[in-house]
């Protein structure tokens, strides 16, 4: 499995912000927001294009003194893949296909390490947006229908 | 992730993004030896407090009129959503230079510098902005609140209110009382705080105008975007017959007086008919130049 060398995590057009047990993400070219738990962050940072797998697997055991299946940084690197968050998709995951509950199974319950989350962030609620100026100056250049007759646009979801 | 509420982990994240942002465009027009001022979205939304999100789906830059053409075509090679504004026209009538003058350079948490304008003439700016959107964004109303609440120990309240006309001076502490009013923004420390508590200091045509408007279920939206659109465009007609008696006001530079603003309403609606410098995309700009073409 040619998994050791296109794991290589973006870095261009991304905000990272550092926080005590998580890492926020923010995409610019996207403008979406993402949130990471530990071990999705730790396997994001492994991503180096230089470790595999099962080195980043290696790397997990040692860091949380607990085994690790490569099951479950599949589980992280399939996540990081479909947020857009790695420079490339990997060649061949073997969880591909698989529902996000299966892999769990998989992976089994006695894991103690934690299981990879990478969250979407959207904007509260109670958000004071802004003028959507690019309504404003030109509808073409917003594709939300909704955003029509509105003039709240927090981050490309429109509202009443 | 149980250590950051999800609303103060978004704006943390948010922020950050913002100020990468604005750190690119300043870089990107400072390469071109054009030096801009940041106002209104993330240079009133640091006076927000951390939990509270301040949305801004662009970011205002201003330019002195010289730079403002080069400053256009420069924005284009950006992706980054940036309205420019040439100079500040009808938000302020204090000269550019002496407002570039009086602006200041500030520190990002990213570590690069940026210009923005003092808090006096910020606060300035953004009540004349309100009013002149009608005051129908009521959310939007926070930004007068939080300028005013946590503003610095050294603002300087002369320098806010009088170096512009008194009518001027009046839609500024018009705004203050109405967030005052309806926010419960605590002005027991300004030095204006008799004059603003005068019965009938807000006239009561300015609260039927917010409150009629923030009850309304059809925002005000500028024709163009509705143009295709049968229906919203006849809505947004309608909406402006009579045209909004606090936008008429700040359009047509009158005073706020305790009278009816009808005449000044009627006198702002002929007036939109004509093309406006500045307001290329209007839909009588437009049209205009159409027809002279």
């Amino acid at each position: 499995m040619s998994n050791s060398t296109n794991l290589q995590a973006r870095t261009e057009g991304l905000v990272i912000q550092e926080m005590s047990d998580e890492v926020l993400v923010y995409d610019l070219n996207t403008n979406k927001a993402h949130c990471l738990n530990q071990t999705a962050a730790f396997v994001w940072k492994k991503c180096d294009g230089k470790n595999s797998v099962s080195d980043i697997a290696g790397l997990l055991e040692n860091e949380f003194n607990a085994p690790v299946q490569d099951d479950l940084v599949w589980l992280a690197i399939d996540q990081l893949s479909k947020d857009n968050l790695l420079e490339a998709k990997p060649i061949a995951s073997p969880i591909a296909g698989l529902s996000r509950r299966e892999v769990v199974k998989r992976i089994g319950l006695a894991s103690v390490v934690a299981l990879p989350i990478v969250a979407s962030l959207i904007a509260p609620t109670t958000a004071l947006a802004g003028t959507c100026s690019a309504c404003a100056g030109d509808p073409g250049n917003c594709n939300q229908p909704a955003c029509l007759g509105t003039t709240m646009c927090p981050v490309n979801t429109c509202v009443p | 992730m149980e250590n950051t509420e999800p609303d103060l982990r978004w704006n943390i994240i948010y922020q950050a993004a913002q100020e990468e942002k604005i750190k690119t465009l300043f870089k990107l027009f400072r390469k071109n030896g054009i030096e801009p001022i940041l106002i209104k979205g993330w240079s009133v939304s640091r006076y927000f407090p951390a939990h509270i999100s301040r949305l801004a789906m662009d970011i205002d830059l201003a330019f002195d009129r010289e730079s403002y053409l080069t400053a256009r075509q420069i924005s284009k090679t950006t992706k980054i959503n940036v309205d420019l504004h040439n100079e500040l026209r009808h938000l302020e009538t204090v000269a550019y230079t002496d407002l570039y003058e009086h602006s200041q350079s500030i520190e990002l948490n990213n570590g690069s510098q940026i210009r923005v304008l003092c808090p006096e003439d910020s606060l300035r700016v953004i009540c004349v902005h309100w009013l002149n959107d009608g005051g129908i964004k009521k959310d939007r109303l926070w930004d007068i609140y939080y300028c005013v609440k946590n503003r610095p120990s050294n603002f300087n309240w002369e320098r806010c209110l009088n170096i512009v006309s008194p009518k001027r001076r009046k839609w500024i502490l018009t705004a203050i009382a109405v967030a005052h009013h309806y926010l419960q923004l605590p002005l027991d420390d300004v030095p204006f705080i008799d004059e603003v508590n005068q019965p009938g200091f807000i006239p009561n045509w300015i609260h039927r105008t917010l409150e009629n408007e923030w009850k309304s279920e059809i925002t005000l939206a500028p024709l163009i975007s509705v143009w295709k659109h049968p229906t919203k465009l006849l809505q947004q007609i309608k909406k402006r017959i009579p045209p909004n008696a606090i936008q008429a006001v700040i359009e047509t530079e009158s005073a706020f007086e305790n009278s009816s603003p009808l005449f000044i309403q009627i006198k702002d609606m002929f007036a939109r008919m004509l093309p406006r410098k500045g307001n290329e995309a209007s839909i009588s700009t437009l049209f205009f130049n159409k027809f002279k073409r």
